[in-house]
């Protein structure tokens, strides 16, 4: 009797091993395949130009080297574009904040009549890609006019406000006064566009951050915001001191997630604010071809060639221009995977507790 | 007091209800403002010709012109509207089935979890356009090996011969090698859904599964009748998402994408496709606002429709 318990025992300790095993090398397998980019990309961007696509530097260089690096961080002038990036990135990422979080407690808990009509009307912007609005929002932006005032005080009137209209010298009486009262505004190429896009809600993914803040708003009890009713706290104080130091989980899933996706992002920077101070748009740049037979990437090293060391080896073919690509890519996202790496378990504990899923 | 209070009219409900009109302004402008309004401006260029020239936009009433071009004349929309959701869904499927496989699999307590989970959500930060772009065969080792086939493409040769060797059916054999093929870009989409679906696997409480156990359950048994059921919301969530995400996706990089060479050498996705319409060439915006639409109506046609029939079969615990 005991010896067959004994036995049963041990079968189920083997297949739990079994299984265990199993689960180990499956992860491990997974994980070679997402990092494999990631690895590839390492792999490339160490190889010396000289031995630059030859099968034995497939993995391990034959000749290993940080030239790559170097002239990449000369060609991206790293420094400046990264702290550029930072900033703005960081500066949409905190509108983005305040405006979800703003229309998720109005959704999950400031409900008034006809509430829930707006709420899909959150869901249909998720839904419709930002592309095909662009032009008739890029040209709102080129001539940006407080719904007609600027117009209005140039003197066409409210019924030419709705018409766009450039002022032009000699046309226009009030040209010389500047751009003050110079009719619409041309606010593209700026950053300002990209922040009055994300604190109104409808920068890259904002509907998707008023869902994560909802669920988030929905899932806390509503003893701790009626306590402070109670005692006699207006809506604004109980949002500001009760319910958002609550929501640290969803502050961190949204600002994560904000500041990653509009670092990658290519779209919003290439419509609205195309300057080469964003690391995104150096590199499509960079990646772009040239005239007059040279690409744009050998015009920006020959460009920094002084700046660079003597012993850097620098080429004129394709291949090195992408793999000088491929490693300005890798400069771009590791400030990303370095800041992910740091905050990776309050992330993914936020998420848990955000209830996104609620 | 009562009464006095009373008489003021104003509840606190109704005050709430105004704050949150209030709290929601900022976001009702911007809908307006760069929503609704951007929106009904395509529409109305939609049934409309339109000349772009320095001092504004004219336009002109030529009713459904725009749609019957974008649909029988010009030689790549139809083509790309015909192609659009099936590989979409195909993909959607694949991603969906392997983030709850993998947010299973990495899910508990094991030796090493916080590197395996900070692994696991590596593509939400690398960024499909980029993942994609090294790992299409396109990087640099493989185009200047100059083997004719990339790597990926040499190992799918022998694939084909295993596959073929069990006596599986073509057609099954073809989608299994569609799916390997697009093995990273259902990777790099996977970042969300797994997050998703792992928020949801530690909202199961335990006593469930404590209580299938004693029961007598077996693993598998559990997974069909406790995990699935409880975990339903969650698919029909990162369905929704990834659906969304990929006709985001139409603009960028990614194998699965239906791409058309407009110029003959390098094939473009759709949206970038519309974009080169308006303002190409072509410089034809009517027409360009005509595709948007369809695409919009389209893609809101296959969400609408996804959701209404997963929902059926959606389980609600509470």
């Amino acid at each position: 009797m005991t010896k067959r318990i004994n036995t049963a025992r041990a079968l189920r300790k083997s297949q739990s091993f079994a299984v265990s095993a199993f689960r180990f090398i499956l992860i491990i397998c997974l994980m070679y395949m997402i990092l494999y980019p990631l690895l590839r990309m390492i792999a490339e961007a160490i190889v010396h130009p000289h031995v630059l696509g030859s099968v034995g530097s497939l993995w391990i260089p034959a000749m290993a080297t940080t030239d790559n690096f170097v002239v990449a961080w000369h060609v991206m002038n790293y420094l400046p574009s990264l702290g550029f990036t930072t900033l703005v990135m960081a500066a949409i990422m905190l509108l983005q904040i305040l405006n979800a979080s703003l229309a998720g407690y109005a959704f999950s808990r400031l409900r008034f009549k006809g509430i829930n009509i707006l709420f899909a009307l959150v869901l249909v912007g998720i839904v419709v890609p930002n592309q095909v609005l662009f032009l008739p929002q890029s040209i709102m932006f080129r001539h940006y006019d407080f719904f007609g005032i600027l117009s209005s005080i140039e003197g066409t009137g409210f019924a030419n406000a709705l018409r766009f209209h450039i002022p032009i010298p000699g046309r226009d009486p009030w040209y010389p006064f500047g751009w003050l009262i110079n009719g619409p505004w041309n606010l593209l190429g700026d950053a300002r566009t990209m922040f009055v896009m994300a604190g109104l809600g409808q920068g890259l993914a904002g509907g998707i951050f008023i869902y994560i803040f909802r669920q988030f708003f929905r899932g806390l009890p509503k003893e701790l915001e009626e306590a402070a009713y109670v005692d006699g706290a207006g809506v604004i104080r109980t949002f500001f001191t009760i319910a958002m130091p609550m929501s640290k989980p969803a502050i961190l899933t949204v600002g994560t997630l904000s500041f990653i996706w509009n670092w990658n992002d290519s779209f919003f920077q290439s419509v609205f604010d195309p300057r080469h101070l964003y690391m995104r748009m150096r590199i499509t740049h960079l990646n772009s071809p040239g005239g007059g037979g040279t690409t744009i990437m050998q015009q920006a090293i020959n460009q920094v060639q002084a700046n660079l060391p003597d012993s850097i080896v620098t080429l004129t073919t394709p291949i090195y221009d992408a793999s000088i690509i491929n490693v300005a890519n890798l400069l771009s996202v590791l400030p990303l995977i370095i800041l992910f790496l740091l905050i990776q378990r309050q992330f993914v504990e936020g998420v848990e507790r955000s209830g996104i899923v609620g | 007091m009562a009464i006095k209070h009373k008489s003021k009219g104003v509840s606190l409900r109704q005050k709430q209800g105004v704050w949150g009109f209030i709290f929601l302004l900022p976001w009702l402008l911007g809908f307006l403002l760069f929503f609704a309004r951007p929106m009904w401006e395509t529409i109305s260029y939609a049934f409309s010709e339109v000349t772009i020239t320095f001092y504004g936009i004219y336009s002109t009433f030529v009713g459904m012109e725009n749609f019957r071009r974008a649909l029988f004349i010009d030689q790549f929309f139809n083509m790309y509207m015909i192609t659009l959701a099936f590989p979409t869904l195909v993909i959607v499927v694949i991603v969906v089935i392997f983030s709850l496989l993998a947010a299973i699999l990495i899910n508990g307590k094991y030796f090493g979890r916080g590197i395996v989970r900070a692994v696991f959500f590596i593509p939400i930060i690398m960024g499909a356009n980029i993942a994609v772009a090294v790992t299409a065969g396109g990087d640099v080792v493989s185009q200047a090996a100059g083997m004719g086939m990339n790597f990926g493409g040499f190992s799918q040769y022998f694939l084909i011969e295993a596959l073929a060797g069990t006596g599986m059916p073509p057609a099954l054999i073809s989608y299994v090698l569609q799916a390997l093929s697009e093995i990273f870009s259902v990777l790099a989409q996977s970042g969300v859904p797994i997050l998703i679906f792992l928020a949801g696997l530690q909202s199961i409480p335990t006593s469930m599964y404590e209580v299938a156990k004693i029961e007598g359950s077996t693993q598998y048994e559990t997974f069909w009748k406790v995990t699935l059921p409880m975990i339903s919301p969650m698919i029909l969530l990162s369905t929704v998402y990834t659906i969304t995400d990929l006709f985001r996706r139409h603009s960028m990089a990614g194998p699965f994408i239906p791409r058309v060479a407009t110029d003959g050498v390098s094939p473009v996705p759709l949206l970038e496709y519309i974009r080169y319409v308006g303002f190409g060439t072509h410089n034809d915006f009517g027409l360009a606002s005509a595709m948007s639409l369809m695409y919009i109506v389209a893609s809101l046609v296959v969400i609408v429709v996804v959701t209404w029939v997963m929902s059926k079969a959606v389980f609600y615990y509470d």
